[in-house]
């Protein structure tokens, strides 16, 4: 099982969200510090802002705005520990400050124990992490294996792998098809199943209609993710065929 | 089959439905347009048929298929197909079409429309950000109005 850093994209996307959730919420500076430590140039931020405004739903964030939240401040979190962004200084500060101190209360995080980054999954492992987020499906890699059913419930019955999915408290493990897993101590036993990057990719792009329009971020994060796995435009486009016609 | 979609099913709505008639002039337009753009005879027989069926066996004549008029303007709109833009064209279209917001439907729609005439995979790729960043679309060609209906880029007043 390999653990995978989160991509700049969705730590800016995470400190965006935060920072328009917060009172001081037209931080336009702290966000530029942010963008330059990752390295994300404008279009990045567009993305992010773009799908920013279209789910935010004033806040609310289609009645999810606990999770959205959460998951932000554990990405931002993660991000200053892998050092993608500065633990230290002033804007490690400015950060701190706006994740505020909404902490685990000493929760153990099974997913941490087990080795696997709770928001970082990344690879194409049958083993990721999983979360009920909706925003996920659009932002995260190790969450792109995890919706794996669209409107039409296609892939739930073609998915070629396992997945564990956890709920937003990451409480239980559920294994479809095999068991349900209760406890770390059974979490343990479940074997981490590799899968081939064309099925992996597969899996990602069902999920970039999962709201019924094609966003650019996603767009954006399949062509990195064709280029990363050596997947070519005509195998892209073979698979899309085929997700379409079984769905339709 | 996307029949419905295709530039030869647009070619046939608008010999057909200026007066509920098929004139002979129609007729060379179409076989003209069937040649410029590669059309096999196989697939225009499944479109005309399924046009047939849609389309022609509700409609009542009041004419002589006055609709070749609008029929020749529409292909001699196909000489864009000779444009050595027409690939940059279609990347940027397919690029404008992601931003306005593709939902599946538009994609498959929109994807087979471009596909029959030579320009799926340039669109393709600006959809789905493939190699270089393809540049914004100035303008709309004649030949591209109606997928650019479709895509939401421009309304029927525009």
């Amino acid at each position: 099982m390999v653990d995978k850093m989160l991509e700049p994209e969705q730590i800016l996307h995470a400190s965006m969200i935060l920072t328009v959730e917060s009172e001081d919420e037209n931080n336009d500076e702290l966000i530029l510090q942010v963008q330059e430590a990752l390295g994300c140039d404008s279009s990045d931020y567009d993305a992010a802002m773009s799908h920013i405004n279209q789910h935010r739903d004033d806040g609310n964030w289609g009645g999810r705005s606990d999770a959205v939240l959460q998951r932000s401040r554990e990405r931002l979190r993660e991000a200053m520990d892998s050092d993608a962004l500065p633990s230290e200084g002033p804007l490690a500060d400015s950060l701190n400050a706006l994740i505020g101190d909404d902490s685990d209360d000493g929760e153990i995080d099974p997913f941490a124990e087990l080795g696997v980054s709770s928001s970082g999954g990344g690879s194409f492992s049958a083993a990721s992490v999983a979360s009920d987020d909706p925003l996920a499906a659009f932002m995260d890699d190790e969450d792109e294996d995890e919706d794996l059913v669209d409107e039409s419930g296609f892939l739930a019955s073609e998915s070629p792998s396992n997945f564990i999915e956890d709920d937003e408290e990451q409480e239980s493990v559920e294994v479809p098809d095999t068991s349900v897993v209760e406890t770390e101590e059974d979490v343990d036993e479940v074997p981490a199943q590799e899968i081939s990057p064309i099925a992996g990719y597969e899996m990602l792009m069902s999920t970039c209609w999962i709201d019924g329009i094609l966003d650019p971020a996603e767009a954006k994060l399949l062509a990195r993710k064709r280029e990363e796995l050596g997947i070519t435009f005509e195998q892209h486009l073979d698979m899309l065929r085929d997700i379409l016609e079984n769905s339709s | 089959m996307m029949e419905e979609s295709t530039p030869f099913w647009h070619a046939l709505e608008l010999a057909w439905t200026g007066d509920g008639a098929l004139s002979l002039h129609s007729i060379r337009l179409l076989d003209t347009m069937q040649n410029m753009i590669g059309l096999s005879d196989q697939r225009r027989a499944e479109i005309e048929l399924r046009f047939e069926e849609e389309v022609v066996y509700d409609l009542t004549r009041a004419g002589f298929g006055c609709g070749d008029q609008a029929l020749a303007a529409w292909v001699g709109t196909l000489t864009f197909l000779d444009d050595p833009a027409s690939q940059d064209v279609s990347r940027a279209m397919g690029k404008a079409a992601l931003m306005a917001g593709l939902s599946k439907d538009r994609w498959s729609l929109t994807y087979s429309w471009m596909n029959q005439l030579g320009l799926g995979a340039s669109y393709a790729e600006g959809v789905w950000l493939e190699g270089e960043d393809a540049g914004e679309l100035a303008r709309v060609p004649a030949l591209l109005v109606p997928v650019a209906h479709k895509i939401g880029l421009i309304t029927e007043d525009e």
